[in-house]
């Protein structure tokens, strides 16, 4: 599966890499990393068919997390990727809020590697 | 805090109220009624007549509603007057209204400040007549003030007539001749009762102006009480000309309060607001009022007796007396005694000449009299007691002969006082007999009657009749008493004073009645009794003596200290509530930034959390590799392990950074200055601010754009301060987008931008970083405000309104500048900038 992780955190990619250092070394997932939503825009209007999965930060300077989703659901929706956001403030107001812009699921910082490796399982698009 | 010397303006209420007094004593006889009921008839007779003509008719009505107020007739008083100037204004023939407005001011209103108020209408109104020939009359006060003609009876039956025609203005008008009339009996309260039904219903005529003129008489009357609901009062009509300075017309009712300050002894006050209303009089060029006010100037340094800062004033006087062509022969006799007072003597001469060279035949004897009594003044200061006596007989004789008879009375007293000093005892008795037989007999300023009461018990006690003696000494006690009782703002030096006198008193009361005892028993007893009584006697000279002598140093010692440490514990409260206001608004801001923290520590202890969790795991993926002795992924693991554990430590060191940071966000201690990257701060700032905001409002988002130039200098500045004014800066600007954002729209995205340039001129280096925000702007008119101290838009209880202005006074003190531009609507952006030394 290919997953775009977008975080302005850029230890989250050592994190990651690491967490899914097995899954990455027997190619079960492949990660593109993206440290704003700029960024990860751009990524994506470049590599249209590279993102099955897209977990996203919500706070980030310039565009955050929301407004990317937002994005997403507009212009990305042939197929639509599965898009899970992560934050800090795992309240309710986010999660609704990031369910009704059209999010699929919803994790919270720091991130429960384990859960995370669960929720993959049923994330579609996964051979 | 201003403190009184009593006996001084004790004088001034009883020098007012004299004249008072002798506007009342002062008999109408019948033969004088009698001569102005023939006058009404023959003036009515005129106006009546078909054959007079118009403007003639108007002058004779005038005339005539006067004449029967003179008699006490309001009723046709009034109706002529009404009459006259109903025909005034048919004819719009302004004289006839110049007139009536003097009618207004010398029959209704003799109340300080309304007469004057009054006067000037009528000036005003005169001198828009453009007739060459036309000249205002002066009109004498008319001394209607008789019993007969002013019961309250009469009074206040006119007064229900008025009310019951609906003649609101007249009504007001004779309120305040009820008023007055209870003010010349001494009924203050009542005063004040008819004061304030005066001033509704100037009130309800839309004459506010004068409502506040009855009011300052209040005020005036509640000083005279010593009541302390005056200095409410006092401040509430302070306040309320500072709102509205034209109910202050030609400054009447701020010199009705310097007024009312001058006669409870507050002089300092009374001097600043006299200064006040002479503002208003020099720009309506009312020269008369103007000097009338040098002259209370003048009267109150002298009673603060710095007599030469009242010659001042009374040559301002002379100044402006030429200027209207007048001979000032009243201030001279003023400028002559201020300079014996002073010790001046050659200049007092000089005043003196002057005085002399002004000699009408009516009042002439009155001036040599006078010049006489000055000459007396300067012999007695030098110590010539043998040449006084003759210019002082000649003085009384002279003063007796024109009727005043207060001056008769102080000649007494020079002359009892030399004739001490020459040890004539005899002849002392005879003057101070003399004086007192005048003093029982009129009224008389009542420090003369002390000063005369004294002397003659001491001169008495000399002679060893001290039975005699402590008869007199009754009557000063009395009569001080009465004073003293007047007198409730005591300072402390008269406290102390007045210890000293009722101890002494008790030690009196009790040999009175031992010499009662033992005066037939025991005359060696009663020469003892003598010699402590003469003792005491001299005792209480003396303290009369060191206090009136030590009263100036004392006065202006206690007024300038008492007013150092008003001024010491006012600033000291200040900077108290000051230090107090900047403590919250850094708490305010602290709480704001707390939410901030906590989401900026909860990062990196995520990452330390899932390092460890993570080197955990690979420990064990490690142990695995190394039994299956599979090198290659041993290898890539411990450097993984490595790696990690690098991490815990950046992410634990930057938990610990803002930990730090918070700290010295909150520290009160003077801070110091480093260098510092501006870059750093201001983004650590941007994102504390905003996860702050976000702590706090759940819904808020908003795009965060930063712009930093990587070419910024480190920059020598206390980070916290600077720290503290960035996140002001942003906070405002997250507030400012977020309330824009909650009006809706859809294309609006609310966004705050923090940038930052390095920029020169004429070789001076700063670094400007901008604080932009897309919100809803600043109104034109409060861009000049926002720096203010309290000034806030948002709601009371939601800013402190210091927030900008303590920012604005940090980045002062690094002699930066924070700027401010602004389009409503369209946003705002802010510029710190703050200059740095470039070290190429």
């Amino acid at each position: 599966m290919k997953i775009l992780v977008v975080d302005d955190e850029r230890d989250m990619e050592l994190l990651f890499r690491q967490r899914f250092r097995k899954e990455i070394k027997g190619g079960q997932h492949i990660f593109f990393f993206s440290f704003s939503g700029e960024e990860a825009i751009s990524f994506l209007n470049e590599h249209p068919k590279d993102a099955d999965l897209i977990l996203s930060d919500i706070n980030m300077p310039g565009m955050n997390g929301f407004e990317l989703l937002t994005e997403i659901r507009k212009k990305h929706k042939n197929p639509p990727p599965t898009v899970m956001m992560i934050t800090a403030y795992g309240d309710h107001e986010n999660r609704s809020r990031a369910l009704e812009l059209g999010a699929n699921d919803f994790l919270t910082k720091p991130v429960d590697f384990e859960l995370l490796k669960e929720k993959l399982e049923g994330v579609p698009g996964q051979n | 805090m201003v403190h009184v010397r009593p006996v001084r303006w004790l004088r001034h209420i009883w020098i007012a109220s004299f004249i008072c007094m002798i506007a009342i004593l002062i008999p109408e006889s019948s033969f004088a009624a009698d001569s102005l009921n023939t006058r009404i008839d023959s003036i009515r007779t005129l106006a009546d007549s078909e054959s007079t003509d118009q403007t003639e008719r108007i002058t004779l009505l005038n005339q005539l509603a006067r004449s029967y107020f003179d008699t006490g007739d309001y009723q046709n008083g009034i109706l002529a007057m009404e009459k006259a100037k109903d025909l005034s204004m048919e004819l719009n023939y302004v004289p006839g209204l110049v007139m009536d407005m003097q009618t207004h001011a010398y029959y209704f209103c003799r109340n300080s400040g309304f007469i004057e108020y009054f006067e000037l209408e009528a000036l005003a109104l005169a001198a828009t007549i453009e007739d060459p020939d036309y000249s205002i009359q002066d009109l004498k006060l008319p001394d209607h003030d008789t019993p007969e003609f002013n019961s309250f009876a009469r009074l206040d039956s006119f007064r229900n007539l008025f009310a019951e025609r609906g003649d609101t203005f007249a009504q007001a008008m004779l309120s305040m001749s009820i008023c007055r009339k209870h003010f010349l009996e001494g009924n203050l309260e009542s005063t004040r009762k008819y004061l304030s039904e005066a001033g509704s219903l100037f009130n309800k005529v839309g004459k506010p102006e004068l409502r506040m003129l009855c009011r300052a008489l209040i005020l005036t009357t509640l000083r005279f009480e010593n009541d302390m609901s005056a200095d409410s009062i006092e401040r509430v009509l302070i306040e309320e000309l500072a709102e509205n300075p034209e109910y202050d017309v030609n400054g009447l009712v701020t010199r009705t309060m310097a007024r009312a300050c001058r006669l409870t002894g507050r002089y300092e006050v009374a001097i600043y607001l006299y200064q006040k209303s002479l503002m208003e009089m020099k720009r309506r060029g009312n020269l008369s009022l103007e000097e009338d006010t040098y002259l209370r100037i003048a009267e109150c340094y002298e009673g603060l007796e710095m007599h030469l800062k009242a010659a001042d004033y009374y040559k301002k006087c002379l100044e402006l007396d030429s200027v209207r062509g007048q001979f000032p022969s009243g201030i001279y006799r003023r400028l002559a005694l201020v300079m014996v007072d002073a010790g001046e003597f050659s200049d007092a001469r000089k005043y003196m000449t002057r005085m002399m060279q002004d000699v009408e035949p009516a009042d002439s004897l009155s001036r040599v009299s006078q010049v006489n009594d000055l000459s007396v003044r300067i012999l007695m200061k030098l110590g010539k007691y043998q040449e006084a006596i003759p210019l002082a007989i000649e003085a009384r004789n002279g003063f007796e002969e024109i009727g005043a008879f207060s001056s008769v009375a102080e000649q007494n007293v020079h002359l009892a006082k030399c004739h001490i000093q020459l040890d004539e005892l005899v002849e002392a008795e005879q003057a101070a007999r003399d004086g007192l037989m005048i003093v029982e007999s009129r009224y008389v300023d009542p420090e003369i009657r002390m000063d005369l009461n004294l002397m003659l018990s001491s001169i008495l006690g000399k002679q060893g009749r001290d039975g005699e003696a402590y008869k007199y000494l009754k009557p000063y006690q009395q009569e001080r008493d009465k004073l003293w009782q007047l007198v409730q703002i005591w300072r402390k030096s008269d406290v102390v004073v007045r210890e000293v006198l009722s101890e002494t008193e008790g030690m009196i009361d009790q040999l009175e009645q031992e010499q009662a005892l033992t005066l037939q028993e025991n005359k060696t007893q009663k020469l003892w009794i003598f010699s402590i009584t003469g003792a005491l006697l001299s005792t209480f000279l003396i303290i009369y003596i060191l206090y009136r002598g030590n009263k100036r140093k004392q006065k202006t010692n206690t007024i300038l200290s008492n007013q150092k440490k008003e001024i010491e514990t006012t600033l000291e409260k200040l900077k108290a509530t000051q230090e107090q206001l900047i403590h919250s608004e850094k708490m305010a801001s602290l709480g704001s930034l707390t939410a901030g923290i906590a989401h900026e520590i909860q990062n990196p202890l995520n990452f330390v959390n899932n390092f460890s969790e993570l080197n955990e795991e690979l420990a064990g993926e490690l142990l695995n590799a190394v039994d299956n002795a599979d090198w290659e992924e041993v290898k890539e693991i411990a450097t993984g392990i490595s790696t990690n554990e690098e991490k815990i430590k950046h992410h634990g060191r930057r938990a610990e950074g803002i930990v730090k940071s918070m700290l010295q966000h909150s520290r009160t201690n003077p801070d110091s200055k480093e260098p510092t990257n501006l870059n750093v701060l201001a983004d650590e700032y941007f994102r504390l601010a905003y996860h702050g905001l976000r702590a706090k409002d759940k819904s808020f988002s908003a795009r965060m754009e930063t712009d930093f130039a990587e070419d910024i200098p480190e920059v020598e500045v206390v980070p916290q301060s600077i720290g503290r004014v960035l996140l002001n800066l942003i906070t405002n600007a997250f507030h400012a987008v977020s309330e824009r954002n909650s009006l809706g729209g859809d294309d609006y995205f609310p966004t705050v931008g923090i940038s930052s340039e390095r920029k020169s001129s004429d070789q001076e280096h700063y670094v400007e970083i901008r604080v932009v925000d897309n919100g809803h702007g600043i109104k034109a008119e409060d861009l000049d405000k926002i720096f203010q101290p309290f000034f806030s838009t948002k709601p009371t209880g939601e800013g402190t309104g210091l927030g900008l202005s303590l920012s604005y006074d940090i980045v002062k003190a690094h002699g930066g500048d924070l700027k401010v531009e602004s389009v409503e609507g369209k946003g705002a952006t802010f510029k710190l900038v703050l200059p740095c030394d470039e070290k190429e």
